[in-house]
């Protein structure tokens, strides 16, 4: 589609708008300023559910982490076969199945009262976990400095939308116009 | 210790978390909302209907609001840093 507006207009340093119509470069530039409102609003709703999610998620690996290093400061036992490993109750051992970890390892003892937890399985899970946390952690604090950014800009974008307001701009009437119809 | 630098980021995105549902109230109450007897969302939408009325093809559209989008993120990052005590302090301009 053709552009209606007839005015040269200098964008940045890059280039031109060739237009035809009424509006303005300086109208158009806070049409788009006004725009970006919008934008950056629904940019800071998203940063704002993955960061809850995520910080959500990070309780939980905490909550994990806090679990298995338990078991790891328990007393070191030994297997039959000679392994470095802790003692660890039935219950234990089927919350710890149920939990989804592959690289814990088990051994069952042969009175049938419990069972050994490798040592060298937890310590795999526990840095698998730490790592984990780790990786989290890096995009909280790039989520963070995003969010920082984000609002500035908001703000910015919100006090021009403000001083258009102050000044009656016409394209700012035209759009009160619409929400009024 | 690693568990220690954990809490400390997982801290830090709290405030950060508490510094956006600031950030959101006062945005929503903004006296422009009041002025212009809308919500936030009513408005975007006035202003997509408007700027759909411009009838700008939207490549050129996109380009304008992509050099846009640069220069504020700019404007917002210059004026954090300059704005920034650290950085003020630095230079001498406050006193320690």
């Amino acid at each position: 589609m053709d552009a209606i507006y007839t005015h040269q207009a200098r964008i940045g340093a890059v280039g031109t708008l060739q237009t035809t119509g009424t509006a303005s470069e300086t109208d158009l530039e806070n049409a788009i300023g006004v725009a970006q409102l919008a934008d950056l609003n629904a940019q800071l709703s998203e940063l704002a559910s993955s960061m809850k999610e995520q910080l959500e998620a990070k309780q939980e690996i905490r909550e994990e982490l806090s679990n298995l290093q338990s078991y790891d400061n328990r007393e070191t036992a030994t297997t039959p076969s000679g392994d470095e490993a802790c003692e660890i109750t039935v219950e234990e051992y089927e919350e710890l199945q149920n939990s989804g970890y592959d690289t814990l390892q088990f051994v069952e003892k042969e009175d049938g009262s419990g069972y050994y937890l490798l040592k060298d399985g937890l310590e795999t899970t526990i840095n698998q976990k730490q790592e984990e946390l780790a990786g989290l952690n890096s995009s909280s604090e790039l989520m963070a400095l995003q969010v920082q950014s984000l609002v500035d800009q908001r703000k910015n974008a919100l006090t021009l939308l403000s001083n258009l307001y102050s000044g009656k701009n016409e394209i700012l009437m035209n759009i009160i116009r619409n929400l009024k119809s | 210790m690693n568990l220690d630098k954990n809490s400390q980021t997982e801290e830090r995105a709290e405030k950060t978390l508490a510094l956006l549902e600031k950030e959101e109230r006062e945005f929503r109450n903004h006296w422009v909302w009041k002025e212009l007897q809308c919500t936030p969302e009513q408005f975007f939408k006035a202003v997509d209907q408007h700027v759909k009325s411009l009838n700008i093809p939207q490549e050129k559209w996109n380009v304008m609001y992509e050099q846009t989008k640069q220069a504020s993120k700019v404007r917002a990052l210059e004026r954090r840093t300059l704005f920034n005590p650290m950085n003020l302090k630095m230079i001498g301009a406050l006193r320690v």
